[in-house]
């Protein structure tokens, strides 16, 4: 017995099925090509016949785009999540910048889980995409990410932001490392100006969950005042563990966020409060809660501190507080610039250098105004 | 919380051996006492570890750490005892983090906080709304809300952390050099202390989660009730977000991530029950105070983040299961 409100239910089910497949015939009518205009027109007298109408050239395409056109072709974004700064510019970027080139983005979210991505990666392979972006944190499951990416199209051009996925796809993104050392190094040029090197404690600000990238920005941050600050107690800091013995370098699990590493840093600074303090952040956010920190314990002129992102957010204090020394710009609002061109090229069988680094830039208060004009 | 001497047996009986003088002693305790122990014998092993622990500017660190915790808990407490929960309340402190940020950058600071208290009494009113008048289950609810809230968070910022650009004075002031926040945390805990023990509503949320059939018949209005506490928890939120942006000088849509968990984690420390009619404010402020000092403690001493962890949860299990295992001593 079929209860009356499931036949119902099915009723509506088939009324809604009916009427999506009556788009999807509409919208394979609007692929078909166009017929000519002059066909469609009346017939006009031969002696007055104007000449054959010819469609305007499309407009060239901006430098942006490299020379690519992105026309008829579908590129699935794998998102790493909604909410995080960082991610958000490269997601506008990366539809800006397809908008641009005539491409068709095929947008989820990953939610900052593996799981997500790969339910993700089979949506992509259903609607057929042409190429995939995936920016997505688990670095474990990517075997099994390209695996399904590929089921259908063993050679789809797949490019990976910042978590490699060797499988498949081109790494595109940071040079961790070495843009940790661009802000140690700022630090420690700075360390050696204002206070001749003599450092009591060094604090990096990390997030023990990001893994491998966290790992590299950090120890490259220390690597950076080690190669100016050389004689300083930093112990076997490049072995990384999440306490460094014999070693004036203090990591601190702040889990990325400002209100997540305040009572962390704050507690940290009290217990070394007449020192000198040296610190580096994983991103800008955990920047902020060390600068809080220091100006609730009112030690602000014994805490210099360099961060990783140049988001918006710190421009102020870059601008205008003599000891936030800079942040290593990742430039996330030109990361489309990157990967869009480079994902056409890559479905137009055009090679494409791998790795694929952006150019990292440390921003400080002499160079703000250059990158991001103030205003 | 106290207990009547006939509940117990009588002390001072020739034949008492010593463990079971210790063991009349434990139950007969109110289990705010156990939290109390639990408390110092942390703060005498801190203070004995690191020098710096029991100083003035540590202490206020403990409270700066614990105040927002705190304010959340209060109003967690009330529902927790009436049967109810809030699992919504860090993603509102966010959202309204994130409104005062905004406002302030383009009009008064007034208007701004202005604005705050009332979208958390609004995102309070919508859960009350829900579980009051439509009776659906307040986890259900929260649940749900949880993730519209910080969703709603997120499209107002564009998940960017805004800058505070005006200042929230009230709170950055210090009143007789203390933390304008601690101070509301301990007018807060000190008010809801108040309501909870000489309030006829203090009565009718006890009454409403030990037998809500037994309260309807004795007169009290449960809808009303429950709604009144969700309308509070917003508006502790909407304080919560001005507190953590004002603190920050910036607020962040993820601002608060995990609290909701660490409020309950709290108020059941405490010695509130999840199934309601039990709690007291003293245990949660207690419950509040473990976990910021433990925090505090092992980040003096430089234990890792990953012990960290595991020593919070060690002892909320340990600090409920000594409760229980005092109760089931009480009850044989």
């Amino acid at each position: 017995m079929m209860s009356k409100s499931l036949k119902g239910l099915i009723a509506l089910l088939a009324v809604i099925a009916l009427f999506v497949a009556a788009c999807g015939n509409d919208d394979d009518a609007a692929d078909e090509p166009a017929a000519p205009a002059a066909t469609e027109a009346p017939a006009a007298p031969a002696a007055t016949e104007a000449p054959a109408p010819t469609e305007p050239p499309p407009p060239p395409l901006p430098e942006v785009c490299q020379g690519q056109d992105g026309t008829g072709l579908k590129v699935g974004y794998g998102d790493l999540t909604a909410g995080i700064p960082f991610v958000t510019q490269v997601l506008d970027n990366i539809n800006e910048v397809a908008d641009a080139c005539n491409l068709e983005i095929v947008y989820a979210d990953n939610n900052l889980d593996g799981e997500t991505a790969l339910e993700n990666a089979r949506t992509f392979v259903l609607q057929d995409v042409d190429g995939v972006i995936e920016f997505q944190i688990d670095a474990g499951i990517e075997a099994a990410l390209c695996e399904e990416l590929r089921s259908e199209k063993p050679d789809l051009p797949v490019i990976a932001i910042d978590i490699a996925h060797p499988s498949c796809a081109l790494f595109f993104g940071a040079d961790n490392g070495y843009a940790g050392e661009l802000a140690g190094e700022a630090l420690g040029q700075w360390a050696q100006e204002n206070w001749n090197c003599e450092v009591d404690l060094i604090v990096t600000m990390e997030s023990f969950v990001v893994g491998q990238v966290n790992i590299d920005r950090a120890n490259g941050m220390v690597r950076g005042i080690s190669n100016v600050c050389s004689d300083l107690a930093y112990g076997d800091f490049e072995n990384w563990a999440p306490e460094v013995s014999d070693s004036i370098v203090t990591r601190i699990n702040g889990g990325g966020t400002t209100d997540g590493a305040f009572p962390l840093v704050l507690d940290t600074f009290t217990a070394n409060s007449s020192a000198r303090i040296l610190v580096v952040s994983l991103n800008d956010d955990m920047g902020l809660a060390a600068l809080a920190a220091s100006n609730e314990l009112g030690i602000a002129d014994n805490v210099a501190i360099a961060s990783q992102g140049a988001d918006a957010t710190i421009h102020e204090e870059i601008r205008d507080n003599p000891n936030y020394i800079g942040s290593t710009g990742y430039f996330p609002e030109s990361y489309g610039t990157y990967v869009v061109p480079a994902i056409i090229k890559m479905i137009n069988g055009i090679s494409v250098p791998d790795p694929l680094f952006v150019d990292h830039v440390l921003i400080s208060a002499d160079n703000i105004d250059e990158f991001y004009p103030a205003g | 919380m106290s207990t009547t001497e006939t509940d117990y047996p009588q002390a001072g009986s020739a034949g008492e051996t010593l463990a079971q003088r210790a063991s009349r002693l434990f139950i007969s305790v109110p289990p705010e006492a156990v939290l109390l122990v639990v408390l110092l014998a942390m703060g005498g092993w801190f203070w004995n570890s690191s020098e710096v622990f029991m100083t003035t500017i540590n202490m206020r660190n403990v409270l700066l750490s614990v105040s927002v915790l705190g304010i959340l808990a209060a109003p967690s407490t009330l529902l927790l005892i009436s049967g109810n929960f809030d699992l919504s309340i860090a993603s509102n402190a966010a959202m309204c983090g994130v409104a005062v940020a905004m406002v302030a950058d383009n009009h008064s600071t007034a208007l701004a906080i202005f604005v705050a208290v009332i979208a958390g009494l609004l995102a309070g009113a919508l859960n009350g709304l829900l579980v009051s008048g439509l009776g659906i289950a307040s986890i259900i609810v929260t649940l749900g809300t949880f993730q519209a809230y910080r969703g709603i968070a997120r499209l107002m910022a564009n998940g960017q952390t805004i800058r505070l650009r005006g200042e929230i004075d009230f709170i950055t002031d210090r009143i007789i050099g203390i933390p304008t926040q601690v101070v509301l945390f301990i007018i807060i805990t000190a008010i809801t202390m108040f309501i909870v023990r000489y309030t006829r509503f203090g009565r009718a949320v006890y009454a409403i989660g030990s037998n809500l059939v037994a309260a309807r018949l004795a007169g009290i209005r449960q809808r009303p009730t429950v709604f009144v506490l969700f309308l509070v928890s917003g508006v502790m939120a909407a304080l919560a977000g001005l507190i953590l942006a004002s603190q920050l000088d910036a607020a962040s849509p993820n601002a608060a991530t995990g609290d909701e968990l660490k409020v309950v984690a709290a108020v059941i420390l405490g010695g509130a029950s999840l199934s309601g009619g039990r709690g007291t404010i003293i245990g949660t402020l207690l419950g509040v105070l473990i976990l910021g000092v433990l925090q505090n403690g092992l980040t003096l001493l430089s234990v890792t983040s990953f012990w960290r962890d595991v020593a919070t949860g060690t002892v909320l299990i340990a600090a409920v299961g000594l409760d229980r295992v005092r109760v089931m001593l009480g009850g044989q």
